[in-house]
């Protein structure tokens, strides 16, 4: 029987985990919970947050133990998506707080109204309201007239 | 030898009230905050209440019975620099007599509060089979004393939220 996780979460690798704990902070509004744990060097070694319900936890790079981060990397293969009320206001308050608008807010064919912003440290981050109920019939209809 | 540098643990939070607050509620109120057991107090058997003597020359004691004087002292205060910085020797039960850390907590004023940062030095010291280790050196050692710091401080953050 295939034993089944009860939830996942991400830890996440930056440069400079200090800065992006302020940033997380004021553009989405995370609280940061828990102590960090630093390193002889400053570096941070564990950190934790939290957006809404969900924990997130953070360390700065460790490219001697093969941890870097999207800058590292030259991009990320991992976008999150940040569920709100309001898009709009989100969106705005993100890049006030130094995010770079990737995609904007539009009205989605499956009900959500969402935009993707990339944060100073390199992840993606999907801003998403939820504005109407949609049927997964009337969902593909939709799509099909979208994309054909 | 590379195994046994490194182990200060190092352990940082904000908490949500001014310096001389976070300073009072870490000394005063220490036995309300620092959780309770086996894996958090000195002895493990015996229900105590931990309490600092204020001032340098003070102890931080974990007491079990006052009228019969039967204590734990975990170590004296060297610098008492209430809102700023706490300095104190740190003994565990299991330590011989020459055996001894040091622990230097600083208070911060920062936006949102005061950053209270722990810093628990002179590990290295302690011999490979010591049973304070549990079995642990370097980075595995620090990360374990820094997650039990780790712990005492998201305590005091709560603490402090509550009695603001």
């Amino acid at each position: 029987m295939t034993i089944k996780a009860k939830k996942a979460e991400a830890y996440i690798c930056v440069r400079n985990a200090a800065a992006a704990l302020d940033f997380y902070g004021k553009a989405f509004g995370a609280s940061e919970t828990g102590a960090r744990i630093l390193m002889a060097d400053g570096r941070v070694g564990h950190g934790e947050f939290l957006i809404g319900e969900t924990l997130i936890m953070i360390s700065d790079e460790y490219p001697e133990m093969n941890i870097v981060s999207p800058q590292t990397l030259g991009g990320t293969p991992v976008a999150f998506t940040l569920h709100v009320d309001d898009a709009n206001a989100a969106y705005a308050q993100a890049l006030a707080a130094g995010a770079t608008a990737l995609r904007p807010l539009a009205d989605q064919f499956y009900g959500e109204r969402s935009g993707q912003v990339t944060d100073p440290f390199g992840f993606r981050w999907t801003i998403s309201q939820h504005i109407e109920d949609v049927s997964p019939e009337e969902q593909q209809r939709r799509a099909k007239a979208l994309f054909g | 030898m590379t195994l046994r540098t490194g182990e200060t643990a190092r352990v940082t939070i904000v908490v949500a009230v001014d310096p001389s607050t976070a300073f009072r509620l870490f000394t005063d109120e220490v036995d309300a905050w620092w959780a309770r057991g086996p894996k958090n107090r000195f002895r493990a058997l015996w229900a105590g209440i931990m309490r600092f003597e204020p001032g340098v020359g003070g102890r931080l004691m974990e007491i079990y019975d006052e009228e019969t004087c039967d204590a734990y002292e975990v170590g004296r205060i060297r610098v008492w620099e209430p809102g700023r910085r706490l300095l104190l020797d740190w003994r565990l039960p299991n330590f011989a007599p020459d055996e001894i850390t040091e622990v230097e907590i600083s208070f911060e004023p920062v936006e949102g509060g005061t950053r209270v940062t722990v810093e628990h030095r002179g590990w290295e010291a302690l011999r490979l089979d010591h049973p304070a280790r549990h079995g642990l050196a370097g980075d595995a050692f620090r990360m374990f004393r820094s997650r039990l710091w780790a712990d005492h401080l998201a305590a005091i953050k709560r603490h402090a939220e509550l009695n603001r």
